[in-house]
């Protein structure tokens, strides 16, 4: 029986000799770090190196805008690279297509059915309420299309009702015990599909948002600022939670700002379709008002 | 709360877009309508120039409260630029709510220019609001505004 990786080998080595791609993005196993890593293979007879299995938890998305920024100095015909895309990774590059950060024919997107990454017994949150077993959008798919689909309950969405039912000064407290351990390493900032601007505001020499130091009101507003810069843009793909080294749940920051939208504006998940309008982009004339 | 309640008086940031709200603000100063003088106007182009961080870093500076007013919706000099507006303002008030600001600390309002009585209105309610809820606790600790070093001072850090 051919496995999805043994199909991923051989399709990513066909791409490769036909010269359809000059790249492709996928994971490698590296013994020394234990775990896997993102690999560009270049030349078809590496395809062998490409791993699909469950210790494939990081989203590679990024790496394809990291690549390109880094390349375009130097290369300049076009070229084409092949990504291998969970459910949840297909959304990054949805959001980086969208926010025009790349053409569509400058990625070939391989989608890969996923039951979940990462310990079975010990499955990330993303994962255990994952709706987008196959990616909504893909050029090339490995794997069997799963017969039944459910839509699972959303223990982080509960999580975010929870903490909005408590007091104003109790969700204070919460927050600045969480901000007051942040380092301000950027790191959720570096692996987000949505974080995509060629300068980010916060490394902005002349105006600067937040000072230096990181007490938990400084970290407080970057994180808020953050919340928003990527709001209705989110894809939930839970990079910057499992990216943060102090455990900040920064996700339930993200669920919020994401259930407010879905609520306020009824519009589909973000990441989804590549034909989509980020929802704080545009207006309705008849949104709601009451607020005012 | 360090200063007794007494001695403290609420101070407010108000974003007033400069067709409509600025223009009320004006009418409400000439028709010698009494309001409190607690805010502080900034005047900007358009409701929708105020980003989410102008309101975050108000609050942070020290205000207690902040006022986002624009034309009503469909009077925008921009045509557009309040609707937009609309749409920001009820994330980041939710978000900020979320992280544990009181939501009557951050507010929105439609002024248009003919609307003096309006604006004296929407500022006296608005700096009674305050006033009860007292000092905002969002800047640094002990409601201290903290003054940055000089290296980290930009044209945007400075404090006077």
């Amino acid at each position: 029986m051919t496995t999805i990786q043994d199909e991923l080998r051989e399709t990513a080595r066909t791409l490769l000799a036909e010269g359809q791609v000059d790249c492709v993005l996928g994971w490698a196993w590296e013994e020394e770090l234990q775990r896997a890593v993102p690999c560009f293979v270049r030349a078809a007879e590496d395809a062998k190196r490409l791993i699909w299995d469950e210790r494939c938890v990081v989203s590679l998305a990024p790496f394809l805008l990291h690549m390109k920024r880094q390349l375009s100095s130097v290369r300049t015909e076009p070229s084409r690279t092949a990504i291998v895309v969970k459910g949840c990774d297909a959304r990054g590059v949805v959001r980086i297509l969208r926010d025009q950060q790349l053409e569509r024919d400058e990625v070939l997107i391989i989608g890969v059915v996923c039951q979940g990454v990462g310990d079975p017994d010990n499955r990330p949150a993303k994962c255990r309420e994952c709706q987008y077993h196959v990616p909504p959008v893909y050029d090339l798919l490995l794997g069997e299309e799963p017969k039944e689909t459910q839509t699972p309950s959303s223990p982080l969405l509960e999580r975010v009702r929870e903490i909005e039912g408590w007091d104003v000064a109790d969700r204070a407290s919460y927050w600045r015990e969480h901000f007051s351990r942040c380092l301000r390493c950027y790191a959720c900032r570096q692996v987000c599909p949505a974080c995509n601007c060629v300068e980010c505001i916060f490394d902005s020499e002349r105006t600067r948002w937040t000072y230096k130091r990181t007490t938990a009101e400084e970290n407080m507003i970057f994180h808020a600022i953050r919340a928003f810069h990527v709001a209705g843009r989110c894809v939930e793909c839970g990079e910057c939670e499992r990216a943060c080294p102090m455990g900040i749940p920064l996700m339930e920051i993200n669920k919020k700002v994401a259930s407010d939208i879905k609520e306020l504006f009824s519009v589909p998940d973000a990441g989804v379709d590549l034909r989509e309008e980020p929802p704080l982009v545009r207006y309705e004339t008849g949104d709601l008002d009451h607020f005012v | 709360m360090n200063k007794s309640k007494r001695d403290w008086e609420p101070r407010l940031v108000g974003f007033l877009c400069n067709w409509c709200s600025y223009a009320g603000a004006d009418l409400a100063g000439t028709s010698r309508m009494q309001y409190p003088p607690n805010m502080r106007v900034i005047r900007v182009p358009c409701s929708s120039r105020v980003r989410p961080e102008f309101i975050l870093r108000a609050l942070q500076k020290g205000a207690d409260g902040v006022l986002v007013a624009g034309c009503h919706p469909g009077d925008c000099h921009y045509t557009t630029g309040n609707y937009y507006t609309r749409r920001r303002f009820q994330v980041i008030k939710r978000l900020l709510t979320f992280l544990g600001v009181d939501p009557r600390r951050v507010m929105a309002s439609w002024i248009s220019a003919a609307e003096g009585g309006k604006y004296q209105q929407v500022v006296t309610e608005f700096v009674e609001t305050i006033r009860e809820l007292g000092p905002c606790d969002f800047r640094p600790t002990n409601g201290q505004i903290f003054v940055p070093a000089a290296d980290e001072r930009t044209d945007l850090g400075v404090v006077s």
